[in-house]
């Protein structure tokens, strides 16, 4: 399980599921800036790290990851993507290369290959905006998204299973979304099931809690997530330890009050193949 | 001594014949080599093939410090064909993280051969249709996922070069040499280590008849049985004659 290999035959689907309630609009702290705009800049830095991974050539990307980008929010839940590709769910890794919505320009200087050093000026794509306002409706999002991977899971039935991120500050207002991500949890292709990541992010990171393996010394709202939340695949598991986080057998994709570091780098490492076409 | 050398090439299944990426030269002098530029580079292919040329006209000796210092040549040469003013942001992110590729060099001289290597194409030594040796690979269960590799990033190959490998040894009239990328490598490894004289003879046997159409089965129905990584593949067959 696990095992496939991401190809342009078999591609992978990620699913960011973002709250983009007004709370998001709390600043973090030491920090300008609000959740709402760090979680958007980590997954354009996520997006732009797909891109050029998926980049072999000047004029070709290959199309190893599809990605949709959900933002859930009081006025219910849209497609995140901003520019060319709004209003479009699931965009391919070769249209986003395609398609930011502006490029931000910063100059750069980079090793020549013979010993000096040239300036170029490096873009900086953006894809993903969220503007934080009202409610946080997770069953709507979690029902948008089981929508979108059942019919991708139909047309890949044997791809590296999906995964759906969803990054929240808060807990859902629109009901208990424990049993949509049990359904989630419950499509599969044949190299397994598709892996659900809840990442919890808080202005402060205060009463923290990575990857739990039980649910006893959390909150109502911990619970939640943890009971929404899959079992960790060895493989990610493997990476985070690497990576210095320790993981007890039976971790869930789970993160409570983090930091924006670890949101990123369960982020990084969730979308982090098993194994590329080479 | 004279050589005549056969090479037989195939792109990964599924792929385009301008995204194959290994490359092969020889010289005027008994030089040859082999690299297999590394899907996660940025334009491979080129550096494959430029350090490929460089081999064969002017080869290194085989040290690391003369690799390394050789190897400036084909990284100028990979630079030098990048448009960087003109990139896309994405290839531009991608190129400035370099390419990389492995390499086997060989020269023949006077019935006598010496090969250098860095990562996992691999030579194979042969004489009436036996294995006398392969280099620098010697078991099935070395070809992993992260072979030595040269890097465009200079400082990367330090790393690399540690690990450069090197054989001398004779050769007589009569002798078949094969060069191999990883892929085909690993399927004739694994039967070179299945311990079976007859069945490595009549495989040893079939390459040297190889032709154009032949090896192009062959890959076929390897791939088919689930036998050969799906890859680049590039075979040269040198017979001392």
């Amino acid at each position: 399980m696990y095992t496939a290999e991401i190809s342009r035959k078999e591609p992978t689907l990620f699913v960011f599921a973002v709250d983009g309630s007004g709370s998001t609009s709390r600043t973090l702290a030491n920090s300008q800036e609000s959740i709402a705009q760090r979680i958007a800049l980590a997954l354009n830095r996520l997006i732009f790290e797909l891109v050029v991974r998926s980049t072999k050539g000047e004029d070709e990307v290959r199309d190893y990851y599809e990605i949709a980008a959900l933002v859930y929010n009081g006025n219910g839940v849209q497609s995140g993507w901003v520019g060319a590709l709004a209003g479009k769910e699931i965009a391919k890794i070769s249209d986003l290369a395609k398609s930011p919505a502006r490029l931000e320009e910063r100059k750069r200087k980079v090793d020549d290959g013979a010993g000096g050093l040239i300036e170029v000026s490096t873009k900086v794509p953006v894809w993903f905006e969220a503007s934080p306002s009202g409610t946080t409706p997770m069953c709507e999002a979690f029902a948008r998204a089981k929508a979108l991977m059942q019919s991708w899971i139909a047309a890949h039935p044997n791809a590296y299973p999906p995964a759906l991120f969803n990054v929240s500050d808060g807990g859902s207002t629109d009901g208990d979304p424990t049993a949509l991500a049990r359904e989630l949890q419950a499509l599969t292709t044949s190299d397994g099931s598709v892996l659900v990541y809840n990442l919890n992010v808080s202005p402060t990171a205060t009463g923290e809690v990575l990857y739990p393996a039980d649910d006893n010394n959390l909150d109502a709202d911990g619970r939640t997530l943890f009971a929404m939340s899959s079992e960790m695949p060895p493989h990610i598991a493997a990476a985070l330890t690497e990576n210095g986080t320790v993981i007890k057998t039976g971790a869930r994709c789970c993160t409570i009050n983090a930091d924006m570091v670890q949101i990123v780098q369960a982020l990084n490492i969730g979308t982090r193949p098993a194994s590329l076409e080479s | 001594m004279r050589l005549v050398v056969h090479v037989f090439s195939a792109q990964k299944d599924g792929n385009q014949p301008e995204q194959y990426e290994d490359a092969w030269a020889r010289g005027s002098h008994g030089e040859m080599a082999m690299s297999d530029g590394a899907t996660e580079g940025y334009n491979a292919a080129r550096f494959a093939r430029a350090i490929v040329k460089a081999f064969v006209e002017a080869p290194p000796q085989s040290t690391p410090g003369a690799v390394a210092a050789w190897l400036k040549g084909p990284i100028q040469t990979w630079h030098k064909g990048i448009d960087w003013a003109n990139l896309p942001w994405n290839a531009q992110a991608k190129a400035e993280r370099g390419s990389m590729a492995t390499l086997l060099g060989i020269i023949f001289q006077d019935w006598k051969w010496n090969a250098l290597a860095i990562g996992d194409i691999c030579l194979f030594h042969t004489r009436q249709y036996a294995m006398l040796q392969t280099f620098p690979l010697t078991r099935p269960e070395e070809f992993g996922y992260t072979p030595s590799l040269l890097y465009t990033k200079a400082e990367r190959n330090a790393k690399s070069l540690a690990n450069l490998k090197v054989i001398s040894g004779q050769c007589q009239l009569g002798d078949m040499f094969l060069v191999i990328s990883d892929a085909l490598a690993a399927w004739l490894m694994n039967i070179v280590a299945s311990g079976d004289p007859k069945k490595a003879q009549r495989f040893l046997e079939m390459l040297a008849g190889l032709n154009q159409k032949r090896f192009h089965r062959l890959i076929k129905s390897l791939l088919a049985a689930g036998l050969l990584k799906n890859d680049d593949v590039t075979l040269a067959r040198i017979f001392v004659v």
